[in-house]
């Protein structure tokens, strides 16, 4: 698959991910990775890249063992953000579908 | 180990302009995806295979920033004046003394001045390492060609593998050191016997080698078989041949040695580092002494000793590391051209490999 497609594709999937209940990075890796082949170096600047642009918040959690995890949480922004490419996403696959399975608008 | 994989990480992410949050973000990522793993019952080594080495991975996270402009040219500057101090060295030493046949060597400051400007820059510690070949060739020239010592002059080379394990004293230890130091003390010691035609019983002193290796051995009651059974043996052997003169005989005196050695076959040595460098130590030895009595090379073979250095510079250098290897590949070069084709005069210009070396890692 073209790298930025997938990216793109995976970017969309972790907000979604997100948006459904709080995670943190090695949790969205481990429940991705099960259905889409990805690594961490692909998923963990994208966590980044969304935190910076505000379309995550962070906040730690103390574990009984080890270090304290970084959950991630979707904000406001973030669910406008998915909700809008969650809607051009549709109308790109329906496209994409039309042409390649010959469907008629 | 974890410590180390995220240090290397943050060593590539100090080469681009990341503002600090960002890297410690970055590091705090890779230190929950590294007990993410070890969480799940991997290992080390299979944890770091998962997540990829530094070296492989930082590109992915740096593809938005740009690299630290380099601070300081002066290094540069330096190392591209010195072929021209070198070049008027060697015509004032030429023309105005008459010294041609010693004024090439000026060259040598060439890579000497890279070596020296990289590698304290990179702050190696392997930088006596790699200069140590300048320092043995220009000795061993000055040994030849003003006292016609070139046997056994090409002994200096010696300095080259001693230095670096010298260098790793502190990491491996003083009894680790004179570990691996004593096959070149052997070797020496050897040749002086030889000198005097004293071959035999002269390389008893190889003796030396297992007689400090065992002192790793955790077992004092060990230990002292050992080294009854090798250096007592070894005044066995010397007894029994200048008695009866018949030195075939003679090394029955060992068979004590060896029942006892093939009885340990699982000693235990102290730590895998010295096995290894014993190991290397060991093969480099048997390399020389094979080639040297086969075909006669004992003036060449040595440069199999620099499989030692090699070998240290490979695995603890972590940066400028082809930059240290090259003047063993140029002093390999330098010698094969010279011992095999006489061509001493045009064979120098192998060391030109070491600042063509460092320039092309630098760009």
């Amino acid at each position: 698959m073209i790298t930025q497609f997938k990216k793109g594709i995976v970017e969309l999937c972790v907000l979604k991910m997100v948006s459904r209940k709080d995670m943190y990075g090695f949790e969205v890796i481990d429940t991705l990775s099960k259905e889409i082949e990805v690594n961490e170096n692909t998923i963990y600047p994208i966590l980044r890249r969304l935190t910076k642009q505000e379309y995550f918040d962070t906040y730690k959690e103390s574990m009984s063992i080890g270090a304290p995890r970084k959950y991630y949480k979707i904000t406001g922004l973030g669910q406008e953000k998915l909700n809008l490419t969650e809607i051009e996403w549709k109308k790109f696959v329906d496209s994409v579908s039309r042409i390649l399975g010959g469907k008629e608008k | 180990m974890k410590i180390d994989y995220l240090k290397e990480l943050r060593s590539y992410l100090d080469l681009y302009v990341i503002d600090e949050e960002e890297k410690l973000d970055i590091i705090s990522d890779y230190t929950d995806m590294y007990d993410g793993w070890k969480s799940q019952g991997l290992n080390d080594e299979e944890t770091e295979q998962k997540l990829g080495k530094p070296k492989a991975i930082y590109r992915e996270l740096v593809v938005d920033y740009k690299k630290v402009p380099r601070k300081s040219s002066k290094t540069d500057k330096y190392i591209a004046i010195s072929p021209f101090v070198s070049l008027i060295i060697f015509f004032v030493l030429g023309f105005g003394f008459n010294f041609w046949v010693y004024s090439w060597l000026a060259f040598l400051l060439i890579p000497i001045t890279a070596i020296i400007l990289e590698m304290s820059k990179a702050k190696e510690q392997h930088i006596f390492t790699a200069l140590s070949p300048f320092v043995a060739t220009i000795a061993y020239f000055i040994l030849g060609m003003a006292y016609g010592l070139w046997h056994p002059g090409w002994l200096v080379f010696l300095l080259i593998p001693i230095v670096a394990i010298l260098v790793e004293v502190k990491s491996i230890g003083i009894l680790n050191t004179l570990v691996s130091l004593s096959p070149f003390a052997a070797v020496i010691i050897f040749f002086y016997f030889g000198e005097k035609e004293l071959w035999n019983p002269g390389w008893l002193v190889f003796l030396i080698i297992p007689a400090l290796g065992v002192l790793n051995e955790k077992k004092i009651w060990k230990i002292l078989i050992w080294e009854i059974t090798i250096l007592g043996g070894a005044v066995a052997y010397y007894y029994l041949n200048d008695t009866l003169e018949v030195w075939g005989y003679s090394l029955l005196a060992f068979v004590p040695l060896v029942v006892w050695s093939l009885s340990q076959s699982d000693w235990q040595v102290d730590g895998e580092f010295n096995i290894k460098y014993s190991v290397i130590t060991g093969i480099s030895l048997v390399v020389y002494v094979a080639l040297g009595l086969l075909l006669g090379w004992w003036g060449y073979a040595w440069i199999v000793f620099f499989a030692v250095p090699i070998y240290a510079i490979n695995k603890e250098a972590k940066q400028a590391r082809v930059i240290a290897i090259s003047p063993f590949v140029a002093t390999s070069l330098f010698m094969t051209l010279g011992y095999f084709f006489g061509v001493w005069e045009w064979a120098w210009i192998a060391f030109l490999i070491i600042p063509v070396t460092a320039i092309i890692k630098e760009s």
